[in-house]
């Protein structure tokens, strides 16, 4: 995953955060060190090292005195780095090599937003659900990915691959949905991952059981971030978190997939695995709460509490604006104007 | 047989602001200041251009998602389609481009599963919200869009905007698609192209008896900072000639703000009764250059006229 982009020249020209920054990851502290890189090398060239469980990339422009970095994960491969890397400093460079001395401001650079989102989409994380038969990964990947037009369905021979967008954020996600007599194709699922998410139902059993699959992530994706999803919380068989933290070593986070309104609780699950930064994850928020509104107004309508509806649109309309959605949140606006005229 | 174009895109993106301004003759400017309310459902509205008759299908974007999930919508809008214009603005590409993406790619696998005979089209509008620098940059743009949507079946992406300094674009934009099903404007522009070329400077265009600007030479090595102007200048031309008497091939200068320049009118309705003015400006001076193009003009429509 693309975590962070910056672009700098003496200080941050531009920056875009998908992910939190480690709080004492100050990149500017790194300049010296990318520039003495570069004086000890004639070539234009890519060059990265890992900091903490983050890879850093970067590659410079002599003329204009810039320099790119991306922060990607440790399962990012490199070599799909460099050939986002190259293409960034080109389109900027064709859109910016003649103005960079001016004092532009910082809106000029919305731009090349959209090839960085292109960029970010492209190194989209891989996260796979693993667990047992019968834990519940296909309902836990369908409140995911939550039948969205955008969501992208191919089967392949162990399982369902699904590309999924929430709010600015894309992943693709892997279901295993095979027997369990499958196992030797696990690691096939599991290699490559940026992300595991074990799937437990909560029983003893399953979790003892579930241990496998840690070892086995430990083998072929030891850099991936994972942590276990206790599904079936509701059954009252279901061992506690702190348990099941316990015997296993992972963190543990709980879950009731059959309940549609978890779905917010399990993007929760995700950003907070995936470390996302507050812009990424707020908008997600906003989102979801906007859904939520869209629903309350819709049983108000069916209600008639007229006056009801007109608070909610007014609510929502706030979020819009939070979130960027400036025309509806006007509409919303001119909405709930209407129906207090009305009354 | 009347050509059926369909209008699509997001909600307030302008999809009905550019049908007011285009083919309405509303005021852009008072359209931009006060917006109008949402398009709601389908509409059809029929319009001619010149020998050309239209239908134009207006969509709601608020309704967007739902007209490309309903069958009977998408049937309403998609069937015997001959153009199918996708509009997105500027800032929601800025902000969402990847959602633009998915959406066009959607609407294009609809197309080539059920409406192939449709052409696929994109307009780029607002684009008067873009940073002055970049307006001189557009092609850069053009290809960051292309690279990202990665659409070899679109066929063309055109850069429009109703607001006043920049409306031409979109009427030039109407104008090439009309073009195409029109036989006798593509061949005049020919001409036109053909014979301004040679004369440094110089800018000619053709308006129809509605006032609207059907052809339009190539720019050339004009000043392209004029061409605001002139298209307001046009306008005004073509509303103070419904005398013809007025018309002569003389020539007169006009004041273009930054740069004077010379103009002649011709009339050609004679050649066509859907067509008003022949207008060529120059930054030339010499009268013998300008009536020797005019000249030459002539004898080329006159060839042409009496071939048909």
């Amino acid at each position: 995953m693309l975590r962070e982009i910056y672009i700098i020249r003496e200080k941050n020209l531009y920056e875009r955060h998908f992910g939190k920054t480690l709080s004492d990851l100050n990149i500017i502290s790194f300049f010296s060190d990318i520039r003495n890189y570069y004086a000890l090398k004639s070539k234009d060239e890519i060059g990265s090292f890992d900091y903490f469980n983050y890879r850093i990339s970067f590659i410079k422009e002599n003329d204009l005195s810039l320099i790119f970095i991306f922060v990607n994960e440790l399962t990012d491969v490199l070599k799909n780095i460099k050939v986002e890397l190259y293409k960034f400093r080109k389109v900027f460079l064709n859109f910016f090599s003649d103005l960079i001395s001016e004092n532009l401001d910082k809106s000029a650079f919305e731009i090349i937003n959209p090839t960085v989102d292109a960029i970010h989409r492209n190194l989209k994380p891989k996260i796979s659900l693993v667990g047992f038969s019968g834990v519940g990964k296909t309902t836990i990947a369908n409140l995911i990915a939550n039948e969205k037009p955008s969501r992208e369905y191919r089967p392949f021979i162990y399982g369902n691959i699904t590309t999924v967008r929430i709010g600015k954020l894309y992943f693709s996600l892997w279901d295993f949905a095979g027997k369990d007599s499958f196992s030797f194709l696990w690691n096939k699922l599991i290699k490559g991952s940026d992300t595991v998410l074990l799937i437990s139902d909560s029983t003893l059993e399953n979790v003892e059981k579930s241990k496998f699959f840690i070892e086995l992530i430990k083998e072929e994706a030891p850099y991936a971030r994972s942590a276990i999803i206790a599904n079936k919380q509701d059954l009252p068989d279901a061992l506690d978190l702190e348990t099941i933290e316990r015997i296993t070593g992972l963190k543990t986070y709980s879950m009731i997939a059959t309940e549609q309104k978890n779905q917010f609780k399990l993007i929760k699950i995700l950003a907070d695995i995936l470390d996302l930064s507050i812009e990424t994850f707020s908008s997600l928020q906003c989102l979801q709460e906007r859904e939520e509104l869209i629903e309350e107004a819709k049983l108000a309508l069916k209600n008639e509490d007229f006056k009801g509806v007109a608070i909610i649109f007014e609510k929502i309309a706030e979020i819009c604006l939070e979130i960027g959605d400036g025309y509806l949140g006007k509409e919303f606006y001119a909405k709930a104007e209407k129906i207090n005229q009305l009354l | 047989m009347p050509k059926k174009f369909l209008l699509i895109g997001r909600a307030s993106v302008g999809k009905t602001s550019i049908k007011k301004t285009i083919f309405e003759g509303e005021n852009s400017k008072d359209l931009i200041i006060h917006p109008l309310e949402p398009t709601r459902g389908i509409t059809s509205s029929i319009y001619s251009w010149m020998d050309l008759e239209l239908v134009l299908f207006d969509t709601s974007g608020q309704e967007l998602p739902f007209l490309l999930e309903d069958e009977k919508k998408q049937n309403k809008a998609f069937n015997k389609a001959d153009v199918i214009i996708y509009v997105f603005d500027y800032p929601t590409w800025a902000s969402n481009s990847q959602e633009i993406k998915d959406e066009i790619k959607e609407i294009e696998n609809l197309i080539s599963r059920n409406y192939i005979e449709a052409k696929f089209l994109l307009f780029f509008h607002k684009i008067d919200l873009i940073n002055k620098k970049f307006r001189e940059k557009l092609k850069l743009l053009k290809n960051q869009i292309q690279e990202i949507l990665n659409l070899p079946e679109i066929k063309k992406i055109y850069f429009t905007s109703i607001h006043p300094l920049l409306i031409y674009n979109t009427y030039n934009a109407f104008s090439e698609i009309f073009c195409g099903f029109l036989r006798e404007t593509s061949d005049l522009k020919h001409i036109l192209d053909n014979i301004v070329k040679d004369f440094p400077k110089t800018m000619g265009f053709i308006t129809s008896k509605n006032n609207s600007i059907i052809v339009q030479t190539e720019i050339n090595d004009f000043d392209i900072n004029l061409i605001n102007q002139l298209h307001t200048k046009i306008l005004e031309i073509s509303q103070s000639t419904e005398d013809e008497t007025l018309i002569s091939k003389k020539i007169n200068y006009i004041d273009s703000g930054s740069k004077i320049l010379s103009v002649i009118i011709d009339n050609l309705n004679h050649f066509n009764p859907n067509f008003k003015n022949l207008i060529i400006f120059s930054e030339n001076f010499s009268k013998e250059n300008l009536n020797l193009l005019i000249e030459k003009l002539e004898i080329e429509f006159n060839k042409y006229y009496n071939k048909k």
